[in-house]
Parts: C-alpha cells; sequence; structure tokens
C-alpha cells in the first residue's frame, strides 16, 4: 500500500511554462499594438481575436461536450442585436451592451437548449441550424431595426464611445483584445478544474462518463450556454466594430460558423491550442489568398480534407502526439520520489519535455513571423503597390456595407474632416476577403444603398 | 435488511431478439455472485440496465431498497453502483491518474485534492501507479482492462460489476486479481462478476446465476451449475441426457 508514500501533483510542465510565458509576452506585445502597428492591422487583429474567441467556444461545444453546433451564428447575431437594440433603445453605452449581450444570449441559449437537446448527432447540427435561421427571420421583422436590410449605428451613439476615430479604434481593440483574454481563459479555467476532467471524460466515451458519476446533460447544458453567452458577447464586439447590421450579415452561417468549423478542426479539436493555430493558418490563408476569388475557398477546401486525411487530430493534435506540448497547464502529473517499484515516475517524462520546449519557442516564434509577414503582404496590397494591386477588380472588392466607417461616411453621418483617414472614401476600399463578399452576394450591395 | 440489488421483472427486447424476459434475481450485500451465460444471453445488457446507460421496458431496478430505475447513470453510480466494461473504455485523452480523478470526484462525490493519495493508492493495488501519467488511450489492452477496475474503485462502490475483467490474463496475473476481488470482496463491496474463466469466478462467488434466452436458466455454486444439463446445452449445443 501507498497510502503514506510521498507524492506530488505537478500541474505545469516545462513546455506549459514556456508557452504560458510565451502567451503573456504576445499579450503584452499585443496590447501595445495602436502604438505600432497601424488602422488596418488593429482591424484584422481584432478580427483574428475574435475568431479565436469563436473557435475556442465552438471547441468547448464540439471537441468537449461533442455537441456539433452548426447555429452559433444564432448567438453571434443576437449579440449583434442586442448592441443595436440596447443603444437605440436602451440608451445604453456600446461598450456596456457587450456583458449585457453576453448575459441574454446565455438566457437565451437554455430554452433553445430543451428543444434542440431532444435530438442527436446530425440532427442536433440541423436544428440548431434551424433555430439560427429563425432567429434570422424574426431579426429581419424587427422594423425599428431596418428590418431586412439592416441599419447603422447613428453618429451620436457612435461618438459616444470616443470623441474621436482613432481613440474608438484602439478603444474597441483593447476590447477585442480583453474579451479574448476573457474566454480563453474561461475556457483554461475551466478545463482545468474538475469540471475540465467531467468534459474530457465526456469527450472521449460519453456512456463510461455516466457510469463514473459525470451528469453528461448538465455538463452539455453548461458548456452550451457558456458557449452561446460568449458567442453572444462577441457578436456584439464584432458589429461595434462594423457599426453596421443586417439580419444576413448578423446570422450568416458561413462566417460565424463554417469559418469557425474550419478553424476549430485543422487547429485540433478537443484541444485548448487548436483553435489558436487554427485561426493562424486560416487568417494567413485568407490574407494571402484573398485577390484569387474563388481559388481561396479551394485551397481552404483541399486543407480540411487533407487534415482530416492526414492528420485527423489537427495540427496541434499531430504536434501534441508526436511532442507531448501542452502550451497550457491543463495535466495533472503524479510525482512520486524515485523508489525500485516506481523508479521516475513522473521524471523521464521531463527530458524530452525541455528538449522540445526550445522547438516549441521556435515554432511560435515562426508563426508569428509568418503573420508579420502576411501582414507586410496586406499592407501592401492595401497601398496598392502590391503584385496584387490589380485586385481592384468589381468582382474581388466589392464595396460592402461591412466597411462601416465607409458605409456611414457616404450616409453623412460621420465627418470625414475629422478623420485624417477619411481619405479611405476617396480611394478603392481594401479588398474584402472571400468570406464575406465572394460568398454570398448579398453582403455585397453598394454602400449608397439606404440602410 | 433488504437486498443491496433486487431486480423485479427486468423485460428488455431489441427488435424481435429478447434479452430479458422478466428477469428476478436479488443480491445480498457482502455477496459475490458470478453470472454465466453463452454470447448473446444479455448478461452485459443486465448491467447495462442495473446502471442505468440501457432502459428496460419493463420491471423495476432496486439498490438497497430504493426505486432507482429512473435515475441516471450519474445518480445510481453516486448511490455506489460502478461497472468495468468488457471492452474497455477508457477516457483516451487523460492521463491514468485522471481518469481514477474524474471517477473519484464525480462518483464518489471526493474534492479533487482529497481524492489524490487515494487514487494512487488503487492504482498501487490494480499495479497502474507506474503509468500514472500515460494517456490512458496508450495503454496496452492488459492495462486497460486493469484501469477498468481501478476507476469502477475510485467511485467507492458499494456495489461493484465487473464485466469479464480475467479474459485474456496469464495464470500468474488471474491470481493477483483473484486476490484482489476477494480482497475488495472482504472489504465489504458487494460483487456481481460476468466471467468465462470459470476458475477465477470459482475462486471467489458463492453462487452463479446462469442466463439464457432472456432469463435465468440454472443457479447454484460453480460445481452445481456446470454439472446442470440444461446448463450444458446451452453451452454445448448438445442435449445431454442426466
Amino acid at each position: 500500500m501507498s497510502a503514506e508514500r510521498p507524492f506530488r501533483i505537478a500541474r505545469a510542465s516545462t513546455s506549459s511554462r514556456i508557452g504560458l510565458g510565451l502567451v503573456g509576452l504576445l499579450f503584452l506585445l499585443l496590447a501595445a499594438a495602436p502604438w505600432w502597428a497601424g488602422r488596418q492591422d488593429l482591424r484584422l487583429l481584432a478580427e483574428i481575436y475574435a475568431y479565436i474567441a469563436l473557435a475556442s467556444l465552438w471547441n468547448l461545444l464540439a471537441g468537449y461536450a461533442g455537441l456539433v453546433s452548426v447555429g452559433q451564428q444564432a448567438f453571434v447575431g443576437l449579440g449583434g442585436y442586442a448592441l443595436f437594440a440596447l443603444a437605440l433603445f436602451g440608451g445604453v453605452g456600446p461598450l456596456w451592451t457587450i456583458p449585457l449581450a453576453g448575459l441574454i444570449g446565455a438566457l437565451v441559449a437554455v430554452p433553445v437548449a430543451l428543444l434542440v437537446f431532444r435530438l442527436r448527432g446530425a440532427y442536433f447540427a440541423i436544428g440548431t441550424w434551424v433555430v439560427a435561421e429563425v432567429f434570422r427571420l424574426l431579426a429581419s421583422q424587427i422594423s425599428s431595426l431596418g428590418g431586412g436590410s439592416g441599419t447603422s449605428l447613428p453618429a451620436a451613439v457612435v461618438t459616444s464611445i470616443a470623441a474621436t476615430r482613432h481613440a474608438r479604434e484602439q478603444l474597441i481593440y483593447w476590447v477585442a483584445l480583453g474579451l479574448l483574454v476573457l474566454v480563453l481563459g474561461a475556457v483554461v479555467l475551466l478545463l482545468r478544474s474538475r469540471h475540465g476532467l467531467a468534459l474530457a471524460a465526456v469527450r472521449d466515451d460519453e456512456v463510461a462518463a455516466g457510469s463514473c458519476g459525470v451528469e453528461v446533460g448538465r455538463a452539455k447544458l453548461l458548456v452550451y450556454v457558456l458557449a452561446a453567452g460568449g458567442a453572444a458577447m462577441l457578436g456584439a464586439l464584432i458589429f461595434l466594430q462594423k457599426l453596421r447590421i443586417s439580419p444576413d450579415a448578423a446570422f450568416s452561417v458561413n462566417d460565424w460558423t463554417a469559418v469557425v468549423i474550419f478553424i476549430a478542426v485543422i487547429g485540433g479539436l478537443g484541444r485548448v491550442e487548436g483553435p489558436i493555430i487554427g485561426t493562424l493558418v486560416y487568417f494567413l490563408l485568407r490574407e494571402t489568398l484573398a485577390p484569387y476569388g474563388s481559388l481561396y475557398l479551394l485551397v481552404l477546401g483541399v486543407v480540411a480534407i487533407a487534415v482530416m486525411l492526414f492528420a485527423r487530430q489537427g495540427i496541434w493534435g499531430a504536434i501534441a502526439d508526436r511532442t507531448g506540448w501542452h502550451l497550457f497547464p491543463l495535466e495533472r502529473r503524479v510525482i512520486l520520489p524515485a523508489r525500485s517499484s516506481s523508479a521516475g515516475i513522473g521524471r523521464p517524462a521531463a527530458d524530452p519535455h525541455r528538449a522540445h520546449s526550445f522547438a516549441l519557442a521556435g515554432l511560435i516564434g515562426g508563426a508569428a513571423l509568418v503573420m508579420a509577414g502576411a501582414q507586410a503582404a496586406a499592407d501592401r496590397m492595401a497601398d496598392g503597390k502590391g503584385p496584387w494591386a490589380a485586385c481592384r477588380g468589381p468582382e474581388s472588392c466589392c464595396g460592402s456595407p461591412a466597411q462601416p466607417d465607409h458605409a456611414a461616411m457616404v450616409q453623412g453621418r460621420l465627418r470625414p474632416d475629422s478623420d485624417p483617414a477619411a481619405r479611405g472614401v476617396l480611394e478603392p476600399p481594401p479588398p474584402q476577403s472571400p468570406s464575406s463578399c465572394g460568398g454570398h452576394a448579398r453582403a455585397c450591395r453598394s454602400p449608397n444603398e439606404p440602410g | 435488511m433488504p437486498p443491496i440489488l433486487a431486480l423485479e421483472g427486468i423485460a428488455k427486447r431489441f427488435g424481435a431478439v429478447v434479452v430479458a424476459d422478466g428477469i428476478d434475481l436479488s443480491v445480498q450485500a457482502g455477496e459475490a455472485l458470478g453470472v454465466l451465460g453463452p454470447n448473446g444471453a444479455g448478461k452485459t445488457t443486465l448491467f447495462g440496465i442495473i446502471t442505468g446507460t440501457v432502459e428496460p421496458d419493463g420491471g423495476r431496478i432496486l439498490f438497497a431498497g430504493r426505486d432507482v430505475t429512473r435515475l441516471s447513470p450519474a445518480r445510481r453510480c453516486r448511490l455506489g453502483i460502478a461497472r468495468s466494461f468488457q471492452i474497455p473504455q477508457p477516457f483516451g485523452g487523460l492521463t491514468v491518474f485522471e481518469n481514477l480523478l474524474t471517477a473519484a470526484c464525480f462518483g464518489a462525490g471526493i474534492a479533487e485534492r482529497a481524492a489524490y493519495g487515494e487514487c494512487l493508492d488503487i492504482l498501487d493495488r490494480c499495479g497502474l501507479v507506474e503509468k500514472a501519467n500515460l494517456r490512458a488511450g496508450k495503454l496496452t489492452l492488459l492495462d486497460r482492462k486493469r484501469l477498468e477496475l481501478a476507476r469502477a474503485l475510485a467511485t467507492r462502490p458499494r456495489l461493484l460489476l465487473l464485466d469479464e475483467v480475467a479474459g485474456g490474463l496469464t495464470e500468474p496475473e488471474a491470481r493477483q486479481l483473484v486476490e484482489l476481488i476477494r480482497a475488495l470482496r472482504s472489504s465489504g463491496i458487494t460483487i456481481v462478476w460476468i466471467e468465462h474463466v470459470l476458475h477465477a469466478l470459482a475462486a471467489v462467488v458463492d453462487r452463479v446465476v446462469v442466463l439464457h434466452g432472456g432469463g435465468v436458466i440454472a443457479e447454484g455454486s460453480v460445481a452445481e451449475v456446470v454439472r446442470n444439463p440444461a446448463v450444458a446445452e446451452v453451452y454445448m449445443g448438445i442435449p445431454v441426457d442426466a
């Protein structure tokens, strides 16, 4: 018996210490981005944060609770509409609508869960999608929010965030970063706790989890409500950045679920790190391939198929399987003093960890470099000097209402003179990603269309 | 004192296949009961019905006098019913230690830190302590079977349902397992054990029931039931004259 055998439970490993250190450094660097990055960069970074957060929440749903939802756009859109409704009719400060939207999303998720949890597997997926479509149709009935064609945030509300556009964009950027930290932090803390054990058990084997005392249904409900609340907060943030909302954009299955599934699947389902890696890969592909129109979607498809055929656990899954790396300290490692009967438990694994940790640092650094490279390429594209300057064709760069300030200025709601960057009106708008414009023509209306 | 487990008229059919046709069975606290029966006799389904993963078409399940027929598997586990799976179902992404910790936290309702020592203890008894930090998905089949037993023990069961835990063990390993199960029994855990390895079963249980065609066709000590002509018939497929 080992009742008196001394032991220790370690949570952190070398790779997780290095990983957390790097994450911390990266956070500081990104928090200072308004001082080193341009407007477009901030916008892109905020979008990346939103997608990492959305994919992390979807990963919690599908990767842990086994809830393959194709309807998370229901809550993203709900959050967006909560922002507009609260700001326009409730007089709530736009930033304060974000937590309120989260609350609304979580509350609405409870009755929705009662409905869709009666379905399993593919039926659940379709059911969630149907719910999202119902939400979209309901939103198009709200005539005070523009009905089917949507509406924009009035200038008075926009300026209540901050007086100048520069300050406003900085603020929204930090809120986006803060929200990412909140979502990732919540996911990591949840998975680190005993509830994380329960969720991992449900992920690995539902029947066995139930037989070990885990209330599978309750765990799923908790995850569903959390993911809905998170998605609604992100929806409010996303449409605060866009300043314009319409049912089709708010409840878009392409933008808020298909892309998110792509990210989670190629990154690695059931792993916290997966959505981060997946988002980086997605934006890398998007930013480099955007000018090529439909080719971009083909490449995304090929990548998704290749990952599913050759690395079913996703990119991070394949890496972690070979190396044992963990960016976040979720594991519990038993460390017993070396004895003849149990020599070196916990220790032998430490060496490969150390050997690999430098490579891990290199990998993350490399990814950062690649991102920076993509960023530079994107900047050149925006300046019209890059090799892709020819992409000014109407089909690849539709002036979509998703370019909010542009739209708002055309409508005379913002004063161009208050803002040096207003020259954007005179220049062709920067190329839109195919995801927001190539896929569905509805989003590619003229900015002059009445809102 | 009521029996710790009582099945009353349990019925279950999958389409045209009747796996339980009004089974009555009772197990006294502290008893060790063996369950025999040819493949497809419904032994594992019966475990599913007792633990709540399979819903019976009719009948009641009483645990320590309490009707648990409508309770979730998790509730039944917390009351003290634990099982091992015939085909091991470890939580493959968790370490061996975390597998036990999950069972201890949720099945026995112990706080995580308070469960550490007990889980290591169980791992030690089941011969898995060296592999505490391995991912359960990477274990060999034999170790997975050990983990099944260890994880069930971590839920602090009063009634332990074992589903073919001795199959595939070498002779010394089987002897170790028998020792372990005997020790569990003498610590007060009631055992119901499905097993084809008869000598292992005979070394532990007082009584066996033989299931076939949805009902109990024989009952008694191991020695008695193997001489039973009805049992010989279902196992050998030939009528045996007594």
